[in-house]
């Protein structure tokens, strides 16, 4: 789960660090009054948006009065611009945070991940080495400025490794303080000298440190952290994402469950509101698969055997039975969803299991999409049976190959050479005929029911 | 022959009596698996399927003398499950169980740094030895023995390659899911050296993903240090035309050069290791290095 800046900021500061003071605006208006507020005659407006892909190069405004906070905040708020700088997928922007303007005497990237190679957890420190340099997104921000506000934005500047300063240092899960050295090691490193803002360096590594362990973090980005002059250090930005398997014991963080994440379009969103793991591609087959590995080796094989890959669900051992009926169902209703290819082979998860809630969600549904279903493994001669009575007149594959180019044929329209006689199309259509009547027979008794209870009853 | 586990594997299995572990622990037993008990904290001294029930992996190891424990409890018992078996010196810890929290699982990296167990998974499907034992939860059916390993990072992209091998009559001698996780226990590297010293077998079919580092690294090392042909698949090639990602598929969104699944097939061939451009060439590329009788 990833945190926007404003919501890793807020956690932070309950811990002690010193945040610069501001609020997160939704409109125009709102960032005047919160600018206000700070008081000042400089202010920061950053967006919030959840990042794709790649993190993008930061955006932030230097806003010199009031007007100038009203027309950067207009600026990011403005549909155009977004599309332009952040992709078409950007187009609505719900938050900017309008903050004081820090000015800096120093400053450096402090980040903490959970190391793959190691088993630990690596703290990086990383700084432009020549003093009194300026970081990107200033650079970013004087372009802005000096262009009469044009609207221009360069890309982040690429910067030599060369200019680099950075310094890591491991950190054993189970220090229940960080041992003194690790402050010095980092603070010398990043220019810093004075024994007592070392020791307040300490104090504020201690608490990120903590911080990490007790948020089950994977990663926490803090870019950058400033000394500004007379006040110590300050955290300016924080990039965090927090490990969405430990969320059941973190409930101070559940307010934030159910945001986007890396989820931009609706098919996602929902399918990530029901705890399953998708992957959207831009075709027309969609694939309800069992495995990560299998889900990516399907996407590979229905690309090289000439078919479009679109919506992926992945499922495990640890799906619900609900998941599932939601995977099924968003899977059939996708409006790219021509073909669905149903590849499962049960291990943990079981055919029959995956069959029957499979026919359920088509008793319910009767969608209308061929279902190419190859089943392997655990109780498959039991889910093939589920199916086929059913009446969904699924087509069967035989393997992986067979299944792949099954799912390309019936996605070009040459679906009749599938069937195993021409009859089978038409039962499947007769059948979803009745079922659709049948189905909006009981909406109607349904909505009847409704209609007839009296007023402030219903719940 | 074959690795780590053999027809003496005494094993236990950690959460026997819930719907998981019962259901396992059953095909494990038909297939021939020498389990001698399990583990259900509250329910010792019971007798669960035939199999009995301790309450403490200490006192199970104790009555049975098990060396081996395979996990299938919820996934925010296992690492518990996991520290109390490093604890009993068990010698194999197969964790099938997928979602352990990642901060749970840097503390059972720290407890295994100095122990002499070995952890494989976790979101591992287990480790079979075909004709032999089975730890794990794979269809045993698909699984003839033979001269040819299996490492896999991928359940079912395991099960989709043994099933080619053995529609080709192409046996195997162990076949291990080193599980997808971000932190494991046992990787490619300690499987080859495992395999290189293993005479039962002749070749290696190594399956990876997009995503860390692993496979290149074992890249390197298979130049470096192993004699027996190597075959191999990575999947995830095809990452470009994706519109979005949710969940692990966000894990396995990679945006470092080496870690895509092209970096990584460049670097295997490099090697000299053969690879496979789908699931589905596997079956025949083995055929093909079992016929040359090396790389």
């Amino acid at each position: 789960m990833i945190l926007l800046e404003y919501q890793a900021k807020e956690l932070l500061k309950q811990r002690g660090l010193d945040i610069p003071r501001g609020d997160v605006a939704k409109s125009v208006e709102e960032a005047r009054v919160i600018a206000e507020k700070i008081g000042g005659h400089s202010w920061a407006i950053k967006p919030q948006l959840f990042g794709i892909k790649t993190a993008r190069s930061p955006y932030v405004f230097r806003a010199r009065s009031l007007v100038e906070v009203e027309e950067f905040a207009g600026r990011l708020f403005s549909q155009d611009f977004l599309s332009k700088h952040f992709g078409e997928e950007f187009t609505v922007l719900k938050e900017v945070i309008v903050e004081e303007w820090v000015e800096v005497i120093n400053e450096f990237t402090l980040g903490f991940h959970i190391d793959r190679k190691t088993g630990g957890i690596l703290c990086k420190a990383t700084k432009r080495s020549r003093i009194g340099d300026v970081l990107d997104k200033e650079l970013v921000e004087n372009e802005v400025n000096s262009e009469e506000h044009s609207g221009e934005v360069t890309e982040e500047t690429e910067v030599s490794t060369d200019d680099l300063v950075e310094v890591e240092v491991f950190l054993e899960a189970s220090h229940q303080v960080l041992p003194l050295f690790i402050a010095r090691k980092i603070a010398y490193a990043m220019g810093i000298q004075d024994v007592q803002l070392i020791d307040n360096f300490y104090d504020c590594l201690n608490i990120i440190y903590q911080f990490f362990l007790d948020f089950d973090c994977l990663k926490l980005e803090l870019d950058p952290v400033g000394l500004a002059e007379g006040q110590g250090f300050r955290v300016l930005d924080a990039k965090l994402s927090i490990d969405r398997t430990a969320l059941y014991r973190q409930e101070s963080l559940h307010r934030f469950c159910g945001q986007s994440d890396y989820c931009v379009d609706r098919f996602t969103q929902e399918a990530c509101a029901a705890d399953l793991d998708v992957i959207k591609m831009d075709g027309n087959i969609a694939a309800l698969v069992n495995g990560t590995g299998l889900a990516l080796a399907t996407i590979d094989m229905l690309s090289a055997a000439g078919g479009s890959p679109g919506a992926m669900i992945d499922i495990g051992s640890n799906t619900s039975e609900e998941s599932l009926t939601q995977a099924i169902r968003l899977l059939t209703s996708d409006e790219s969803s021509e073909v669905l290819l149903v590849n499962i082979f049960g291990g943990i998860t079981r055919c029959d299991w995956v069959a029957r809630v499979l026919a359920n969600v088509f008793e319910e549904k009767a969608f209308s999409i061929p279902v190419i279903v190859r089943l392997e493994g655990s109780s498959m001669s039991i889910g093939k049976k589920i199916l086929i009575d059913a009446g969904m007149k699924p087509i069967f594959a035989q393997d992986l190959d067979d299944v792949v180019q099954k799912a390309v044929s019936a996605s070009l329209g040459d679906l009749d050479s599938l069937e195993d006689d021409s009859k089978a199309k038409k039962e499947r259509d007769e059948k979803v005929k009745g079922l659709k009547t049948k189905n909006k027979e009981l909406l109607k008794a349904k909505s009847s029911l409704v209609a007839a209870r009296p007023k402030g009853e219903s719940k | 022959m074959g690795i780590l586990i053999d027809r003496d594997t005494k094993l236990l299995t950690i959460g026997l009596t819930g719907k998981q572990g019962s259901f396992h622990s059953l095909q494990l037993r038909d297939y021939g698996t020498n389990l001698i008990g399990g583990v259900t904290p509250g329910k010792g001294g019971t007798v669960h399927e035939g199999f009995p029930v301790f309450n403490t992996v200490d006192l199970a190891v104790r009555k049975t003398g098990a060396n081996a424990a395979l996990i299938v409890v919820p996934p925010h018992e296992a690492a518990d499950a996991i520290l109390e078996c490093i604890d009993s010196n068990i010698e194999l810890i197969v964790t099938v169980t997928e979602g352990i929290p990642l901060h749970d699982m840097l503390k059972v990296k720290t407890a295994l740094s100095r122990s002499t167990s070995r952890l494989v998974g976790p979101n591992s499907p287990g480790i079979i030895t075909p004709g032999e034992s089975k730890v794990g939860i794979m269809p045993g059916h698909i699984f003839m023995p033979g001269k040819v390993g299996v490492i896999s990072r991928s359940g079912t992209l395991t099960y989709e390659a043994v099933y080619q091998l053995t529609k080709r009559e192409i046996g195997q001698s162990s076949c291990v899911g080193i599980g997808g996780d971000y932190l494991i226990g046992t990787d490619f590297i300690d499987c080859l050296k495992l395999f290189s010293l293993d005479e039962g077998t002749e070749a290696v079919v190594m399956i990876g993903e997009r995503g860390g580092t692993v496979e290149n690294e074992a890249a390197q090392w298979i130049k470096n240090n192993f004699s027996k042909p190597v075959i191999s698949l990575i999947a995830g090639v095809d990452q470009g035309k994706a519109v979005s990602y949710g969940h692990s598929g966000a894990g396995i969104l990679v945006e470092d050069e080496e870690e895509l699944a092209t970096a990584k097939i460049k670097l295997l061939e490099e090697s000299g290791i053969s690879v496979a451009k789908t699931v589905s060439e596997i079956g025949e590329k083995v055929a093909e290095v079992l016929q040359k009788g090396g790389r």
